[in-house]
């Protein structure tokens, strides 16, 4: 295995354990969040002010990050019926390394617009209503969600490419 | 209206040669914004305001339970507890199947987590008793629709959530349908099994059989509690949909790790994953849609739809089976959830102009899209349980298709043409006139 294979592989691994230790740390503060309202509401008969807020302004962060991770472990629901038409395996990677490639050209559209959207924000100094906390903080989560998009699909896009090239070296 | 014709033939032409669901949908926003040339501006800021939304957390708590029942072994206790009633008749491990399915929708929340859990279990013991593996598996395929139509549905959560209304009232609705369906399905298993040569467990005195029902209730309760606890406290006004999803997660963790003691630190952790991983992929679709749905309600193209289906025919009954027709390729095509999504966008205007009460239309959506999901040539469920139960199509087609046609289509009419049966719930509740 050449240097740079084991390097790429190491900078995955390290990714793919930051993005689970997010996901699970974000459900869990999400999750934690919500309970404490229930019982300070139904319990103790108290409102937490902006609790309500910071919970779901924080699950922004998590369907973000689950959206790259499943783009990351090819999970992203898909309905593809092409391979019920098209029975050569070149053929079909190609389209499918075709399929990839308008995936990402939407994750970029993506992170065009999540980034002027940001930048308005960041202009406007907008906060949350309650706790008045800069909401850059959690539209950041689209723009990196997106990032991360682009990253996993152009992976795919030139695994599939491969495929297309050299049908017996199939990965998917 | 070109343009949205356009847009939905790009969507479709997208999905089928594999661009992820919610990167089709992204495409279709795309060109719609470019072609009325609305400015991302005016749209970003609506999809990031609809995610942020406190009741959309509803969907990952109860994705996180429904995993968490498949790894934490609540899903052999509901099915232990139903076979201690109905497992040695004739037919009734078939029978327990079907309620199986309808006790893990009542939990789980979709058709697939449905056949996921119940099929990997239920599929290898109906053979063992003499069960053909084609029928074991058409019959699994067939009930994980019940997933969706027994509260609390996510489907029904991402309908409630497109078209603004009561997410209790949505779950009200498909019960009475649901309930059909588990009828007609348990008395179809019966006579579609007496052909085969089942084994049949020695019969119990009366003494016998209920001390094995209450040893398999007192392991099952902490897992029959919790369908009361969701919807005992949402219906009851003690918690919104989302507390309620959110202390069931808070319910089923110490079940699954210190009574059953099926679960483990880095099982949850993965639960934990594999549920965000579903929930994002899903808020992604959402994220495009609501952009989607953004661009069409500015151009008003929905009631631009509704007209030009109006002249088609105006006769309600007419375009109630066109819709039906229509509800149908989109369950052949995509899974219950997109579906769902895509659907309520497109049609929810439609049926308000022709006066279809909403509750009734997500009754409806439910049941077609359900039968979509397990009919050919796509049937992304019905594929999905022939995966678990390691069969080949042709060994279950057949009884699936029965199951289909025999059972399902029938309350898909009856629901669709018969508003009573969805909304007589929802009345009885206060969610509906």
């Amino acid at each position: 295995m050449s240097t740079t294979t084991l390097v790429l592989q190491r900078m995955d691994n390290i990714i793919d354990y930051s993005m689970r230790s997010v996901i699970v740390a974000i459900t869990v503060m999400a999750s934690c969040t919500m309970l404490l309202q229930v019982v300070a509401r139904y319990v103790f008969e108290i409102a937490i002010s902006g609790l309500d807020e910071i919970t779901g302004h924080t699950a922004v962060w998590l369907y973000l990050m689950g959206a790259a991770y499943g783009s990351f472990d090819r999970t992203q629901i898909k309905a593809e019926m092409i391979h019920l038409v098209i029975k050569n395996q070149r053929i079909l990677s190609a389209v499918r390394a075709l399929a990839c490639a308008v995936a990402v050209v939407v994750s970029g559209y993506m992170v065009n617009w999540s980034y002027g959207y940001i930048h308005w924000s960041l202009i406007k100094k907008e906060v949350t209503p309650t706790l008045q906390v800069p909401t850059v903080i959690f539209q950041v989560a689209i723009l990196i969600g997106a990032l991360f998009m682009i990253l996993y699909f152009v992976r795919e896009t030139i695994e599939m490419l491969r495929d297309a090239i050299h049908p017996q070296k199939m990965t998917s | 209206m070109t343009t949205l014709l356009i847009g939905i033939l790009l969507l479709i032409v997208l999905m089928v040669i594999g661009v992820p669901v919610a990167m089709a949908f992204g495409a279709m926003a795309i060109f719609m914004a470019t072609s009325f040339d609305i400015n991302s501006r005016l749209l970003i800021p609506t999809a990031f305001y609809q995610i942020k939304s406190v009741v959309l957390l509803t969907i990952p708590f109860f994705i996180l339970v429904g995993s968490l029942m498949s790894s934490g072994g609540l899903a052999t206790r509901l099915i232990e507890f139903v076979n201690s009633f109905a497992g040695r008749i004739r037919g009734g491990l078939g029978a327990v199947t079907v309620i199986a399915c309808a006790m893990f929708g009542s939990i789980g929340g979709s058709c697939s987590s449905a056949v996921a859990a119940i099929g990997t279990i239920m599929i290898p013991r109906m053979e063992d008793n003499g069960y053909s593996r084609g029928y074991s598996t058409a019959l699994v395929a067939c009930s994980s629709i019940l997933g969706q139509l027994i509260p609390p549905s996510v489907p029904m959560i991402l309908f409630a959530l497109v078209t603004y209304q009561s997410i209790p009232g949505c779950w009200l609705a498909t019960i009475g349908p649901g309930l059909v369906v588990i009828t007609i399905f348990c008395i179809m298993n019966f006579l579609m099994v007496r052909s085969m040569s089942i084994e049949l467990l020695p019969k119990l005195g009366l003494k016998e059989q209920l001390e094995t029902v209450a040893k398999s209730s007192i392991q099952a309760s902490p897992a029959l509690l919790l369908p009361i606890l969701i919807l005992g406290t949402i219906y009851g006004g003690i918690a919104t949909p989302t507390e309620a999803a959110c202390v069931s997660v808070f319910y089923v963790v110490p079940v699954s790790m210190l009574v059953y003691k099926t679960l483990g630190w880095k099982g949850l952790s993965k639960a934990i994953v594999q549920g965000a991983t579903t929930t994002g992929v899903l808020i992604i679709m959402f994220f495009f849609v609501m952009i989607n749905t953004r661009i069409m309600t500015v151009e008003q193209l929905p009631q631009e739809m509704a007209n030009w289906i109006m002249q088609v025919s105006p006769n309600k009954y007419v375009i109630l089976l066109l819709v039906n027709f229509f509800l149908l390729i989109i369950g052949m095509i995509m899974d219950d959830i997109s579906g769902t999504v895509i659907a309520a966008s497109l049609l929810f205007p439609v049926m308000e102009k022709i006066g279809i009460h909403p509750l009734h239309f997500a009754a409806m959506m439910g049941v077609n899209l359900g039968l979509g999901n397990v009919t050919p040539p796509t049937a992304p469920i019905l594929y999905l349980a022939g995966r678990i139960g390691e069969c080949k199509i042709e060994n279950y087609i057949k009884p699936a298709l029965v199951l289909m046609y025999g059972g399902m289509l029938p309350v898909v009419l009856l629901t669709t043409y018969w508003p009573d049966l969805s909304l007589f719930l929802p009345r009885l509740f206060g969610f509906a006139n």
